[in-house]
């Protein structure tokens, strides 16, 4: 009998252990991890208009130079140099788009609406490429030396899921097809919470990529918003997998919200996870990070979607921005 | 108690999905250098990418599409052929349409079913474009 009692004991125990060795069964899903394991606190967000909290924007210096791209630390190669040649001497404004051919797979909804752009001026100039061993992905600079993209663009998610190799990361603002004329930088830190990396749950399915360098000094970084987005236009660019490596867009509008999720009807494309969802405001205020194409039931079915800017996720972002 | 016990006994209680990681759903995720997706994943597509000359295709873009309807969520990462031209997409159980898009190539899609807790592999043979740069935008400076 007592061998039964030191039984149940132990069982009893073991559910004791059990209850004091699991906190985060009720951490919040947006509780941050990191590849290196970075602690970083939410920041506190500067109070915005109305019930809003922002971040503004930053467009970088209206001249960008080579030597001003070495200083923030930047890579750059031969190529790069005559490419950032070639683009500082196309004419200001410089953003040609073209609509592509109709006829496309995927999450092009109805005929295909994507633009390319030009990377010569600032937006387009600070949203980036991302790629890894085995993947790419679209960002956007959201500060010097911070990128803010998918989660899923950091880490597989998910029990069973890591840290993409961040040794392997390169991040090319304002890539234009084969060459990079703001060069490129190295990853230093990958962060994405709880709720992708533990759960795959594609409502916190957001991150970001701390970089080796300063480059947002240089092509500026996007603003940030909580403002619900209720009929927000919604322009979506980034670096589509069926294009080589040069930068497109759609545009759209906010067709239905969920707590945490925005939809819209923006042409993407696989590559495009980690772009930002964002529209002109005195300057680009991005409020959504675009993951997902169409799938699954409801809205998810009919229309693009990505993660909104809620207070959690905004303060997360910026404390990632803010981090040393 | 002995630790081989403990864990016995927390597995009982439990289930198996946390005997899967010992470290429970909460764990810190760190150590971001090194591991990589197909090392992580039991489940999804992998194969080679190659054209009619055998040679490797790198750098093509892996696309999948769920094909059963409410179908998972399909992050809209673009899947990329490395050395040797491998690629590896982690996907959940179900029937996917896999195309493949290379620059100076023409597309290549099939329809596959990926069993849980297994790999599936499937190989493609990119013919050439000879359209030149067929996939290449066309820019008309407006």
């Amino acid at each position: 009998m007592k061998h039964v009692y030191s039984r149940l004991g132990s069982v009893f125990g073991a559910i004791a252990l059990l209850a004091t060795a699991t906190p985060a069964f009720s951490q919040s899903p947006h509780t941050v991890v990191s590849n290196d394991g970075t602690e970083v606190a939410p920041a506190e967000a500067s109070p915005g208009t109305g019930s809003a909290t922002s971040s503004a924007p930053s467009p970088g210096p209206s001249r960008v130079t080579e030597q001003a791209l070495v200083t923030e630390g930047v890579f750059l190669d031969a190529e790069s140099r005559a490419e950032f040649q070639r683009l500082a001497a196309l004419p200001d404004g410089g953003e040609y788009g073209v609509r592509t051919r109709p006829g496309a797979i995927e999450t092009i909804i109805g005929p295909d609406t994507r633009e390319r752009l030009y990377t010569i001026n600032y937006p387009t100039r600070a949203k980036v490429l991302i790629t890894f061993t085995g993947g790419r992905c679209s960002g956007v600079m959201i500060g010097p030396n911070t990128v803010a993209t998918a989660g899923h663009c950091v880490h597989t998610g998910g029990p069973g899921g890591a840290f993409r190799p961040v040794a392997s990361f390169r991040i090319y603002p304002g890539r234009d097809g084969a060459a990079s004329p703001y060069g490129f930088c190295t990853a230093r830190t990958l962060f994405t919470v709880v709720g992708w990396a533990g759960a795959s749950n594609e409502e916190f399915d957001y991150g970001a990529v701390k970089l080796n360098c300063n480059v947002g000094n240089v092509v500026g970084w996007f603003g940030m918003t909580t403002a619900n987005p209720t009929l927000f236009p919604t322009v979506v660019g980034g670096y589509p997998g069926d294009k080589p490596l040069t930068q497109w867009q759609g545009s759209d509008r906010v067709r239905a919200l969920s707590v945490r999720q925005a939809f819209y009807r923006n042409d993407t494309f696989g590559g495009m996870s980690g772009s930002a969802v964002w529209y002109d405001i005195a300057g680009p205020y991005m409020f959504g990070i675009h993951a997902y194409g169409l799938h699954g039931a409801g809205n998810h079915a009919v229309f693009n979607h990505g993660v909104r800017l809620i207070a959690a996720v905004f303060n997360n972002l910026l404390a990632w921005r803010n981090a040393p | 108690m002995r630790p081989f016990q403990l864990s016995l006994c927390l597995c009982l209680i439990i289930g198996t999905g946390w005997c899967a990681h010992p470290s429970g759903p909460d764990r810190p995720v760190s150590g971001g250098s090194g591991s990589s997706t197909a090392q992580q994943h039991t489940e999804g597509v992998a194969g080679q990418i190659t054209n009619e000359d055998g040679s490797a295709v790198e750098g093509a873009s892996v696309l999948a599409a769920p094909l059963d309807p409410g179908g998972p969520a399909i992050p809209e990462i673009a899947i990329v052929s490395y050395a040797m031209g491998r690629y590896q997409w982690p996907l959940r159980a179900g029937r996917y349409s896999i195309t493949v898009v290379a620059d100076g190539y023409q597309r290549g899609s099939k329809e596959v079913a990926v069993k849980a807790a297994e790999i599936t592999t499937l190989d493609f043979v990119l013919a050439r474009d000879r359209r030149t740069h067929a996939l290449s935008p066309t820019i008309r400076e407006l």
